[in-house]
């Protein structure tokens, strides 16, 4: 649960930032060994630093260039006690600080993101996804098996996916480490064991999609989403533990990634499409008839259909 | 280069001569004892058998080597399409010379060909050496027949063997010859005691197993050939794809009209010898697991029209793969299912860019006789020869939880009208047993 939560705004930008803390003190400044790094020329490297007290915290100016002013007083502040909803004006940078339980909609929204994660990080529920996760893994191996496989050997095979979430979580555990002091490796491992757990049913999900509806087009559109959607939360998740950036450039980067992986995909896709190849690629997915969405068509109609693939362009006639 | 043979991976081992003798390496060879008969006419008749090499212009080396034989004193020398072919595909690269038996190298035009059958005939100046004349081959089977040629560039030989009649199940007539052919006596001739030709050197299976081409269609085309001159602008593309368009629309009404043999696999009836030219093999895959059974069905006209090293044509093979769970959950099963119907078959004749387009497809779910399928028709075109496609029809049934068929068709060269009366007609017969 945070501690703190910042509401942080500055006279030349448009619009307001939040964030939370969830430790006993913070540094703010311009340096980038600070908790609260703030841009802004006219904050010292090391400007403030903030101790939680019983009802409230005590601000510390840290020997600054322009010092601090509270509650838009012109007086420069050297050491005082603030409480929820005090404004903190440093270089150019207004603060304003609240506690989480300040009646304020931002705030909570800040306090609740971290509900589930909260939950999810507690040793009951890191194991039991880790298990989870383990036994969808064993499953899905045993699902593309054409034989029966011992149990042991079936979790064996996904003790190499969870050897990966444990790298994955250990990567972001070092990120904590060293950008706020704080490893959370299980928080980390939490989040990203649910975040394989995921990506299972989500595939099985499109591919019975696209096969139902007959189009590779719906599979691949549900494809982007369900899994474009996961990695968004891995990372959002993964920089909200590790780091203090603000919400602004954790969703800025946890959305930019997966796009960015997106349009990787996309332009290899058109960058190769035309390259030649021998092989005729058709939708060849096949499910269990479990539910009849498909009209069938007549073969007359199939017939009278098939000859738009003799159809051949200009362009791809090309003999170079 | 690579044998031309069907790619499948229970392709079965056992194939007739699918294969070009220029492309093929023999087993042992056969040693013949040469009678005197057959030294006196190999003294009569090499004089009218050449070494044929085409030569590539940037080097001036040979890249090709096949034999040939003068037919007319204006010097008409017949050898196979496939020997000349580079020649006809890139004639700004590669040109025809000819060698004769006493070394001397003269220089020769392609005049006419019949891609069909594996014909070429190409002109010299008018010359004063010895030609065969053009026989029958409606001759009794057993009788002793003679074959020239050059076998591996080891130079003229000539090979003794027998003449065992026309293929029966060949869709382009065959000579079955009981005599050793080597690569290198692509185009030779092949005559009775009497030097009348009957045939000329064209593939071997290997093993005293070899094909030559009936003389009668070599004397259909030489009819036309002769009143013709070399005229170098001509576009061969147009020629071919107007010989190729001809066959496979004959041979497509033919296969139209006549009575299917039906199969059946499983709880399906399915197409199988469509005419005699076609042969099914059965098999039941080696690995056999206890939660399911799969049994196969393969089945092919073994006939392909060589066009050039990169490209052949005029093939058509179709499998069945029957899968059923005996202990899968239906997901379990259909998800190798699945995995069975991804894969396809990768065409080996045609492996350039140059020559054909990628494969354009659609799917749709269609109802045959009450039973559902998925259905793929894929094409792709000829660039050379605009009116022909390779199609690829790949389907499977998917209206039972624990047992399934696939079917895939593989049809070379084929027009679009012919290609989809055709699938009509194909998949119109497979009906699903209740």
């Amino acid at each position: 649960m945070a501690k703190v939560v910042f509401e942080i705004s500055h006279s030349n930008w448009f619009g307001k930032d939040y964030k939370a803390f969830d430790t006993s003190f913070i540094s703010i400044g311009r340096g980038y060994q600070n908790d609260l790094i703030l841009f802004d020329t006219h904050v010292s490297n090391k400007h403030l630093l903030i101790t939680q007290d019983q009802d409230g915290w005590i601000v510390e100016d840290l020997q600054s260039d322009n010092g601090l002013h509270i509650n838009n007083s012109a007086a420069k502040v050297k050491k005082a006690k603030i409480k929820s909803g005090d404004k903190l004006t440093i270089g150019r940078t207004h603060l304003r600080i609240f506690s989480p339980e300040h009646p304020i909609p931002k705030t909570k929204l800040i306090v609740q993101t971290n509900k589930f994660l909260k939950r999810l990080s507690t040793p009951v529920n890191v194991c039991s996804t880790a298990i989870g996760m383990l036994l969808l893994y064993a499953f899905e191996t045993l699902y593309h098996s054409p034989k029966d496989i011992l149990i042991q050997k079936l979790l064996l095979s996904s003790v190499g996916f969870l050897f990966i979430a444990v790298i994955w979580a250990g990567i972001w555990a070092f990120v904590g480490s060293v950008a706020k002091h704080k490893a959370r490796f299980f928080f980390q491992l939490a989040i990203s064991c649910f975040f394989m757990f995921c990506i299972i049913p989500f595939t099985n999900f499109s591919s019975y999609l696209g096969y139902y509806a007959n189009s590779q087009t719906i599979e691949g559109i549900s494809y982007i989403i369900l899994l474009g959607g996961s990695i968004f939360w891995l990372l959002s998740s993964n920089l909200l533990i590790a780091t203090n950036i603000s919400r602004k450039s954790r969703l800025f980067v946890s959305i930019f990634i997966p796009i960015a992986l997106i349009a990787i995909i996309t332009l290899s896709y058109f960058a190769f499409k035309d390259d030649f190849n021998t092989y005729p690629y058709s939708n060849s997915t096949l499910k269990p008839p479990l539910v009849r969405s498909f009209p069938s068509k007549s073969i007359d109609s199939f017939i009278k259909n098939g000859s738009e693939i003799f159809i051949f362009n200009k362009n791809e006639l090309k003999q170079q | 280069m690579k044998q031309i043979r069907t790619n499948f991976k229970f392709a079965f081992k056992i194939s007739l001569a699918n294969f070009i003798i220029l492309v093929i390496f023999a087993n042992n060879s056969f040693s013949n004892d040469i009678t005197d008969e057959a030294k006196d006419l190999y003294i009569e008749h090499r004089n009218s058998v050449y070494q044929i090499q085409i030569v590539n212009n940037a080097t001036g080396k040979k890249s090709t080597i096949g034999s040939g034989f003068q037919i007319s004193k204006d010097g008409h020398i017949v050898t196979n399409f496939h020997v000349v072919s580079s020649a006809i595909h890139s004639p700004e690269d590669y040109r025809v010379e000819f060698i004769r038996s006493d070394d001397t190298i003269g220089s020769a035009q392609i005049l006419d060909i019949d891609v069909v059958h594996d014909i070429a005939i190409i002109k010299s100046d008018p010359n004063e050496s010895s030609f065969f004349h053009l026989g029958n081959s409606d001759i009794e089977k057993g009788t002793k027949i003679f074959s020239m040629g050059n076998p591996h560039d080891l130079g003229m030989t000539i090979v003794e063997g027998t003449y065992n009649g026309l293929m029966k199940e060949s869709l382009y007539k065959k000579i079955l010859f009981s005599g050793s052919l080597n690569p290198g006596m692509s185009g030779g001739p092949a005559f009775n005691r009497k030097g009348e030709i009957i045939g000329i050197n064209v593939s071997t299976a290997g093993n005293q197993i070899s094909f030559l081409v009936p003389v009668e269609f070599l004397s259909e085309l030489f009819k036309v050939a002769k009143t013709k001159s070399v005229t170098k602008s001509l576009s061969w593309d147009a020629v071919i794809e107007r010989q190729l368009s001809k066959n496979q629309n004959d041979y497509f009404n033919k296969i139209l009209s006549s009575n299917w043999n039906n199969l059946s696999i499983g709880n399906v009836e399915v197409p199988g010898e469509l005419t005699s030219a076609f042969k099914c093999w059965g098999n039941t895959p080696e690995v056999q697991y206890t939660l399911f059974k799969s049994a196969d069905i393969f089945c092919s006209n073994e006939d392909v029209l060589y066009l050039s090293s990169n490209l052949w044509t005029g093939e058509m093979l179709f499998r069945y793969k029957w899968m059923y769970s005996t202990g899968l959950s239906t997901f379990r099963f259909y998800n190798l299912y699945e995995n069975q119907f991804k894969e396809k078959y990768d065409y080996p004749n045609a492996k350039k860019k140059s020559d054909v387009t990628n494969f354009k497809c659609q799917t749709e779910f269609v109802n045959i006789n009450g039973m559902d399928w998925k259905i793929g028709l894929c094409s792709r075109n000829y660039k050379k020869y605009r009116s022909l496609y390779d199609i690829n029809l790949s389907m499977s049934s998917v209206g039972e939880k624990m047992e399934g068929l696939m079917v895939e068709l593989v049809a070379l060269g084929v027009n679009k009208t012919k290609a989809l009366d055709f699938i009509y007609k194909f998949i119109g017969n497979i009906k699903w047993q209740k």
